[in-house]
């Protein structure tokens, strides 16, 4: 399993849907879709990258998805967050998804691409704090040592 | 041996007893202090209880925590994956406060059923089940799953720690008025008669989700009474 795509439908009364290296499945309690399944689930449970960075980001309305979560480890990059697209009761509709890469910008590229396969669309905002989280934290530190050194040189 | 008496003899025994004498009344009202205490402020010291809050897909499972923790939801976006609430204090109206521990926001969708549903009604005190009472009439396929996991949380509820389900028809302001909100609760409660859950609807109340007040008022009054 290299692309996985795990995401709800517009109809509460449909169910939802996982693609599978290209392949969709509606039945998630057989067979690879069941496998996969439960390794993006299991992925979802796990603590997130860059969490307060993160927190931060959706305080300041700078990502659309208030779930938005990353993890990249040695199985890849895993993202969790939300399309643009709403379902019939208005609520944005939740994705997980894995890539088996070690690149978040090939993994970014390769949502975007399984996404439109099911007529979706990420938002901008959420894709670009994605690629740029390390630099959002890099600032944040140079930002407080800078306000470190100001306060101790007034001292 | 009589000098070991009179040793003995010679020790301050009364002093001692009488000081422990003297303590006695001490003792005695304090505890009598601490019982009054407990009994007249006894539902002040919050109540340690867990929930499950579980039903079908956008039956407005995250919502109804939100309520319950007394948060505005603003941020309509569905559940996918297990949110941890954590641990959180529900004030009720009757000046009650419990403690809800370890709470999660589970998703609806089927494929979560065989995960994480059986051992999460199993290991819950109090259990929520929700569903759309406007699908549930006027959509057969709908009513159809509603029953079916109605069925299944039964079936686990008498496996498990639960001392009940109450069981919340969302989507009631979907119904004009009161007399088709009426005709609604009757249609849902004669559609399972004879059914082996039918007894989940015993607390069954129609809900407007977007009403916490009307929320608030079934918990205090119903489900967590004073006297319970």
């Amino acid at each position: 399993m290299n692309n996985i795509l795990y995401t709800q439908n517009e109809s509460a009364t449909k169910s939802n849907t996982i693609v599978v290296d290209g392949v969709s499945y509606n039945d998630m309690n057989t067979g690879v879709a069941q496998e996969a399944f439960r390794f993006v689930n299991k992925k979802s449970s796990l603590k997130g990258d860059y969490v307060r960075i993160l927190d931060i980001l959706k305080r300041m309305r700078k990502v659309e998805s208030q779930n938005l979560q990353f993890k990249k480890d040695d199985d890849g990059v895993f993202i969790k967050a939300c399309f643009k697209e709403k379902d019939e009761l208005g609520r944005k509709m939740p994705f997980l998804y894995y890539c088996k890469t070690d690149n978040m910008l090939d993994a970014c590229k390769q949502l975007i691409a399984s996404a439109k396969e099911l007529n979706r669309t990420c938002y901008e905002n959420d894709i670009n704090a994605l690629l740029n989280v390390s630099k959002y934290l890099a600032a944040g530190v140079s930002i407080s040592l800078i306000i470190l050194i100001l306060i101790i040189w007034k001292m | 041996m009589e000098l070991l008496v009179q040793l003995l003899l010679s020790l301050p025994v009364p002093h001692q007893q009488e000081a422990v004498f003297w303590f006695l009344p001490v003792i005695a009202v304090a505890i009598l202090f601490a019982g009054t205490v407990v009994i007249l402020f006894g539902d002040s010291y919050p109540d340690v209880k867990s929930f499950a809050i579980i039903g079908m897909q956008g039956a407005g499972k995250t919502q109804f925590l939100y309520n319950l923790r007394n948060k505005k939801y603003d941020e309509y976006e569905a559940t996918l994956g297990i949110e941890e609430i954590g641990e959180f204090s529900l004030k009720l109206n009757n000046g009650k406060t419990i403690t809800v521990k370890g709470c999660k926001d589970i998703p609806g969708g089927e494929e979560w059923i065989p995960e994480i549903y059986g051992k999460f009604i199993r290991d819950n005190e109090f259990l929520f089940f929700l569903f759309n009472s406007y699908k549930y009439v006027n959509n057969y396929k709908y009513r159809i799953s509603v029953q079916a996991r109605m069925e299944y949380v039964h079936r686990n509820y008498l496996n498990g720690k639960a001392k009940g389900v109450y069981v919340f028809a969302t989507f009631a302001d979907q119904f004009k008025s009161k007399e088709d909100r009426q005709k609604a609760i009757t249609e849902i409660k004669s559609s399972v008669n004879g059914k082996t859950y039918a007894g989940l609807l015993s607390n069954f109340c129609l809900l407007d989700m977007r009403d916490k007040d009307e929320l608030m008022k079934i918990l205090s009054d119903k489900i967590f009474p004073n006297n319970e």
